[in-house]
């Protein structure tokens, strides 16, 4: 894919394999895209964009920073009035059988 | 060989001619104005523009070198290899947030959905510790995807569903 721009390289993984950047691809609407480029084993423009980035011709490549660990956020316990009301349904339905 | 031949206003002729054995044939012109496109004896017709369905153009190569756009989108001609530009994968970005229809990531910000833990297309709670969410394993690492659909995070009254995945194309 034939692009214009390619900004804002970072490196994609703490192993310095991958490049994340924006990048202004003709084919595309969007006017910059997130692109993570590679070294080899994709297209030869990620093969390409990867190599550019090597070379600083768009600035210095940032360092990555892992992304923050997802949340967990752990579901509240059951009142004892939300307990009793479903013993209750739980009552009601086994003596409709 | 009969022809009809038609003298230029200024120089030249224009003849046309039948072949020697001609069949049974009729060979309407237009009933609009307009020049007749011809290969001038290469075999190659040259023109700046076909209009037309195309339903019945046949031998096309593939890839068709040249086509710049397809059904009027422009854009690299797709194939389903895994991670090609137009293929498909089940996935969500690398965190816990709602994401809606058409967001573009970097490979690098997208995992797939992870298999083993079940077939329900969702990410689970890591089961060692049960408090991370796996989105680490997994990761797509090239190229640019959009969403077909939404991503949504876990929701709190049932912890068994956590952050559902959507249907995402390479787009570059």
């Amino acid at each position: 894919m034939k692009y214009t721009r390619v900004l804002n390289p970072s490196w994609a993984n703490a192993e310095h394999t991958s490049i994340n950047c924006d990048v202004d691809f003709d084919d595309l609407r969007d006017e910059l895209v997130p692109f993570t480029a590679v070294a080899s084993g994709d297209y030869e423009h990620s093969h390409q964009i990867f190599a550019e980035c090597l070379a600083d011709n768009y600035g210095a490549i940032a360092e990555y920073v892992a992304p923050p660990e997802p949340e967990y956020v752990a579901p509240p316990e059951p009142t004892k009035a939300e307990l009793l009301a479903q013993l209750e349904a739980l009552t009601a339905k086994i003596n409709s059988l | 060989m009969s022809e009809i031949v038609i003298a230029g206003n200024t120089s030249g002729s224009v003849t046309i001619a039948a072949p020697d054995v001609a069949g049974t044939t009729t060979l309407t012109l237009p009933a609009t104005s307009g020049a007749l496109v011809t290969d001038n004896g290469s075999g190659t017709v040259t023109a700046t523009a076909f209009v037309g369905d195309g339903s019945g153009l046949t031998n096309l190569p593939i890839p068709p070198a040249g086509v710049t756009s397809l059904n009027g989108e422009t854009g690299a001609i797709v194939n389903t290899d895994v991670y090609a530009i137009g293929s498909y994968i089940n996935g969500r970005p690398r965190n816990n947030l709602n994401y809606p229809q058409g967001t573009v990531l970097s490979g690098a910000s997208l995992s797939y959905a992870p298999t083993g833990a079940s077939y329900y297309s969702y990410f689970r709670p890591d089961a060692t510790s049960g408090s991370n969410i796996d989105f680490q394993t997994g990761n797509v690492g090239v190229g640019t995807w959009r969403s077909l659909g939404f991503c949504a995070p876990r929701t709190s009254n049932n912890p068994n569903f956590v952050a559902t995945t959507t249907l995402w194309v390479r787009i570059s």
